[in-house]
């Protein structure tokens, strides 16, 4: 079903090309692989696993009794994957599902518009002595601390 | 965090190890566990801004800021560098490597980050810098094939010089009517017809507003009709594609100067259905003394249809430059914060009445829609 020397990254398809999904790579033939890297998921957004993956303390699990009676609980969604050239290859992501949450704020980060950057260039160019440089964040997304 | 949001996990899905760390038995709840969520994950609504109120903590102390009342730029408050924000891309602008070398030190601290110091590539931009010689091309190469080639539109045999289908000129004889363009009887177009225009105009506009502002009228009437599209409107976004197909390389040239904001002002009185106006801003950065002898690519093409119906072309023309004046005055904001100071901003117009009205030098009679609107 699964041949690990294909560099395949997309998500994880069986013998008849249907996508599986976490519960059915949990009880197939892979099952020891894919259950360690749930595990190392459910660490990694947690405190931590047996297995001493690097967490980020982003959730709490918490009864029910926990959570507020006026707030909306949504669900979380799974993407499996298999990305050969990452130290850690087999790949389970949790993904929450936004579409159920109320945000009543502007969720918008603000971004540089087309003129900013028009008129960047053109100071850059009319400046003596300025240069230009281009930088990216990795994991921009992923803050630890946000 | 401020306000933390809740989830429900099946507890079918988590491993032996993980129930027994966090001995999840105790509080599972029908079936599933329950979660706060306190920090930004993938999924959020949020997400994008929480990583950015982090990055504004982050630099702060470092002494970089965001400047108030523009979106995406920033400076130093004693050092000589600023840059735009786009995400996650920094385009910075800078005249000391060490100025460069503090805000990668700050960054690094919390990131990993990527650098290009020649400056090639951001927000989707390429350029091709000419330090010495004061120039700066900016382009996107290859857009224009992959767009040709997401619409399997080939090459056309005949080169379309023009956005627009170009009618037959017809002289104008003194005592004949001018009239309107008929309106568009032919065939509204299927679902897929709709999306295949819906996509045109998409994937064209960026490109337009970024580089070839000469796609703008033709987008611009495209997109009024893009919600109900017709035969003729599939017909116009085919031309277009021809257009830009005979003209796939089209690059902007900005040159050094004296960064003077100048507009040029224009309108076209009623040339859009139901009796609307279209008016247009070309606004460049030329220099204070009129020695250029060449001309500047535009940092901005405004190209819109009026929404209410002018009655005459005088008031065609006064809206548009009401309109651009609004727009350049963020324009002179930003470029002083830049550190280039604006003079008085030239605007451009070629009509008399509405020069006039403007500098009130006529007796208006029947002027009060105008008096209130402009």
């Amino acid at each position: 079903m699964f041949n690990p020397t294909l560099p395949v990254v997309n998500h994880i398809y069986n013998d008849a090309g249907q996508k599986q999904s976490l519960d059915q790579l949990l009880r197939g033939p892979d099952k020891d692989i894919w259950t360690k890297s749930a595990s190392n998921e459910f660490g990694r957004i947690a405190q931590g696993n047996v297995q001493g993956v690097t967490f980020q303390d982003a959730i709490d699990y918490i009864p029910k009794s926990a959570v507020p009676e006026d707030r909306d609980v949504t669900y979380a969604s799974f993407v499996c994957d298999y990305r050969p050239l990452k130290s850690d290859p087999y790949r389970v992501r949790l993904d929450v599902g936004g579409d159920k949450l109320t945000y009543a704020d502007d969720a918008g980060s603000p971004a540089a518009s087309l003129i900013e950057t028009k008129l960047l260039i053109n100071s850059v160019i009319s400046t003596p002595g300025a240069k230009f440089i281009s930088m990216d964040l990795k994991y921009h997304f992923l803050c630890p601390q946000c | 965090m401020l306000n933390p949001e809740y989830m429900k996990i099946n507890f079918k899905y988590f491993p032996s190890d993980i129930i027994e760390k966090y001995n999840l038995n105790s509080i599972v709840h029908n079936g599933y566990i329950y979660c706060k969520i306190k920090k930004g994950m993938y999924g959020l609504k949020q997400a994008t801004l929480l990583a950015y109120n982090y990055l504004v903590e982050k630099l702060a102390p470092h002494g970089y800021r965001p400047i108030p009342h523009t979106i995406g730029m920033w400076k130093h408050d004693t050092k000589p560098i600023s840059f735009c924000l786009c995400v996650d891309d920094f385009g910075v602008k800078y005249t000391n490597k060490n100025d460069v070398e503090h805000l990668l030190a700050a960054l690094r601290q919390t990131y990993k980050v990527s650098t290009d110091w020649e400056g090639k590539i951001f927000c989707g931009l390429t350029f091709d810098w000419n330090y010495t010689k004061g120039y700066v091309d900016v382009s996107i190469p290859g857009y224009i094939p992959n767009v040709l080639h997401k619409f399997q539109r080939s090459t056309p045999k005949r080169p379309h010089r023009s956005s627009y289908n170009i009618q037959p000129h017809k002289p104008f004889i003194k005592g004949h009517r001018q009239y309107a363009p008929e309106p568009d009887f032919s065939l509204l177009l299927d679902a897929d017809g709709t999306t295949r225009v819906q996509s045109i105009v998409d994937s064209l506009l960026y490109y337009a507003r970024a580089i070839d502002g000469t796609l703008l009228p033709a987008l611009n009437t495209i997109s009024a009709s893009q919600s109900k599209p017709t035969q003729a409107t599939l017909q116009r976004c085919h031309d277009l594609l021809d257009y830009v197909a005979t003209y796939p390389n089209v690059f902007l040239r900005y040159h050094a100067g004296d960064m003077v904001l100048t507009i040029d002002n224009d309108a076209a009185y009623l040339v859009a259905t139901k009796a609307r106006s279209r008016i247009a801003g070309n606004f460049q950065l030329n220099s204070a003394k009129h020695s250029n002898n060449y001309v500047n690519g535009a940092i901005l093409i405004e190209c819109k249809t009026l929404r209410k119906v002018v009655t005459s072309s005088a008031e065609a023309e006064t809206a548009g430059i009401f309109h651009n004046a609004q727009v350049a005055l963020s324009i002179r904001y930003m470029l002083t914060q830049l550190g280039h100071p604006q003079p008085p901003t030239p605007l451009k117009t070629d009509n008399l009445m509405s020069n006039n009205f403007i500098h009130n030098n006529i007796a208006q009679r029947r002027s009060k829609s105008w008096d209130m609107r402009y």
